[in-house]
């Protein structure tokens, strides 16, 4: 207890020493450039003026799975040496992230996975690290919304309107919920509101000429027979929308949160699509170097 | 003739992770006439501190908890064979300073001087006292959950009671990869302007870990720490990387006669090498001043 009783001195002495006028006060006021949760849009700039970043939104309405699918890449990362030779090489949201995939561990609790919605307030953007194959390292910003935000958009509300900074995006990534595409009267919704999503995306004009877009199957272990037959038949006209803005758009199928004991499935396909180099810019390829346009830009 | 080299380790690692004990043992192995590859190349100066660490350790007791606003430091010359000659200076940080970087998100003063001007930094980790990302696995039928399989790590398993659901709080529940990983970004930040310098892990209490055939430190945290080996490994231009195995005691003290029993210190401690080769426990803090 006596030393329960000195820890707690010691801590209180050194929470004052981080707050107060010290002679070490300049050395304690060193920022840390790790954060507390995710980043704001100015943390996300000053990485980026740096190292060069690259800008990933994850479209999808509520519950369907956009966290969980950022979170379980942590999470595997943690787990994994490396996925389809993509590796780990470090994050400065390591505690959004493991605040997130917390809700998928022992810890939290629970008989399942459950993640609860993101809110307003706890928005941002995760930051990943990630050393491809080749040596290189790329610096992924994914952007971690309500999904709200993405309601209003399948309503109507321009994209930019919406979300100002859609603009700098070099990933987008529209979210197909495989357990609603499952479900009898369900199905037809799930699919309906990713398409206008895609064309909330096209009519935008959000897509430069060297981003990317990805339809990404989510839940994919809980799709049924049915499941699979709407996206069989559906999965082509969608894919379509999105080549009208990214010739090269692909459709991406994901397990993260495995619901039986099984492997988790797609991360490694995700990862390499989110790492590849951009689209060129003309016919004739250019070797990409660090991802040259900064999210420096960004409008608030 | 070039004067020696001057080299500032710093020891890193979250609260009972073997940092003093290490430390002691080291110091042990200095005086020591049969470690020939290192002895003391002047006698002056204060060694009161790691004389008191040593000594601990050879009665096999349990170390006193470094302090938090403690300002011991070990600074020494020694003569390495075959290196050289070498100015050492380690301060001993409290664990507890690292703790309120991971978890409270302050650089403690102390810590922070420590770090800015480390030539090298030895990351202590203790394999009992770690923080896995132990997830949910759901048993194939829609039965009851599980603890995610892990046979080769969670000797035992782990007790699973599922119930109201436990808010995250980051004291209680990031795991220690994570909490590694945000160390070292920002040290790394640190060293923006002097890369690369030397990482070195130093898997404490080695004698623990078991496995048919044991790995080597190298395979072992491949297996606990795959996320913290990748970063450090994808990052060799901000920090060369080696891990070792070591234990700083020889055996547990819980056993301390047995323990005693083996003999001198130099006798009972014992380090593994990245690929499980035997080697002298001096041999970390060796690679942290003159690398491979």
């Amino acid at each position: 207890m006596a030393e329960l009783d000195e820890l707690a001195r010691e801590l209180a002495a050194a929470e004052r020493l981080a707050s107060e006028p010290h002679e070490d006060a300049a050395a304690a006021e060193q920022p840390l450039v790790t954060v507390e949760d995710a980043m704001t849009l100015e943390q996300a700039r000053a990485l980026s003026g740096r190292r060069g970043a690259r800008l990933v939104l994850l479209m999808g309405e509520p519950a369907t799975g956009k966290t969980a699918l950022t979170a379980m890449l942590w999470q595997q990362f943690l787990e994994r040496d490396s996925l389809a030779g993509h590796r780990l090489a470090g994050s400065r949201c390591g505690r959004g992230f493991e605040r997130r995939a917390h809700w998928a561990r022992v810890a939290a609790g629970q008989a399942h996975a459950r993640f609860p919605a993101t809110r307003p307030e706890d928005e941002g953007l995760l930051h990943l690290r990630v050393s491809r194959p080749d040596g290189r390292r790329v610096e992924l910003l994914f952007s971690d919304l309500a999904g709200g935000r993405f309601e209003r958009v399948r309503e109507g509300q321009p994209l930019l309107e919406a979300l100002p900074w859609a603009g700098r995006a070099d990933r987008f990534a529209v979210v197909l919920d495989a357990l609603a595409l499952s479900v009898p009267g369900e199905s037809e919704i799930a699919v309906t509101r990713a398409r206008r999503l895609l064309l909330a995306l096209d009519a935008s004009g959000a897509v430069r000429e060297t981003a990317r877009i990805a339809l990404v199957l989510t839940k994919g272990d809980g799709l049924s027979e049915s499941g699979a037959k709407a996206l069989e038949r559906h999965q082509p006209e969608l894919l379509a929308i999105a080549r009208r803005s990214d010739p090269e758009a692909v459709g991406v199928g994901t397990a993260a949160v495995a619901l039986v004991r099984a492997e988790r499935q797609g991360l490694a396909e995700w990862v390499s699509w989110l790492c590849q180099n951009d689209r060129p810019r003309t016919a004739m390829a250019v070797p990409e170097v660090a991802p040259g346009r900064s999210i420096a830009a960004f409008r608030a | 003739m070039s004067g020696p080299a001057r080299p500032r380790l710093v020891f890193l690692g979250l609260p009972r992770t073997g940092k003093s004990t290490f430390l002691g043992a080291f110091w042990a192995l200095v005086q020591s006439p049969i470690e020939t590859s290192v002895r003391e190349a002047s006698f002056s100066g204060d060694r009161s501190y790691v004389q008191r660490l040593a000594e601990q350790v050879a009665r096999g007791e349990e170390l006193d908890r470094t302090a938090l606003g403690a300002d011991d430091e070990l600074e020494v010359e020694l003569q390495f064979e075959p290196e050289g000659f070498a100015q050492l200076a380690i301060p001993d940080t409290s664990g507890e300073s690292l703790r309120i970087l991971a978890e409270r998100r302050i650089w403690y003063p102390r810590l922070l001087a420590a770090c800015s001007d480390a030539t090298a930094i030895l990351v202590f980790i203790h394999p009992e006292r770690l923080r896995l990302p132990q997830r949910i696995a759901i048993a194939a039928g829609g039965g009851r959950a599980e603890p995610e399989a892990a046979p080769e790590r969670a000797a035992g398993g782990l007790e699973f009671h599922p119930g109201d659901p436990v808010g995250f709080q980051a004291q209680e529940h990031a795991c220690t990869a994570a909490e590694l990983i945000d160390v070292f970004e920002n040290l790394a930040e640190l060293w923006r302007e002097r890369r690369p310098i030397r990482v070195g892990v130093v898997v404490s209490a080695w004698d623990r870990v078991g496995g048919d055939p044991r790995p080597t430190p190298y395979e072992w945290m491949g297996a606990w720490l795959p996320g913290v080996l990748a970063t450090l490994e994808s990052n060799r231009d901000v920090a060369d990387f080696e891990v070792y195995g070591v234990s700083a005691q020889g055996g547990s003290l819980a056993e301390r006669d047995g323990l005693l029993a083996k003999g001198e210190i130099c006798d009972r401690v014992f380090a593994e090498d990245r690929d499980g080769r035997a080697v002298s426990l001096v041999d970390p803090i060796r690679w942290a001043i003159w690398g491979s």
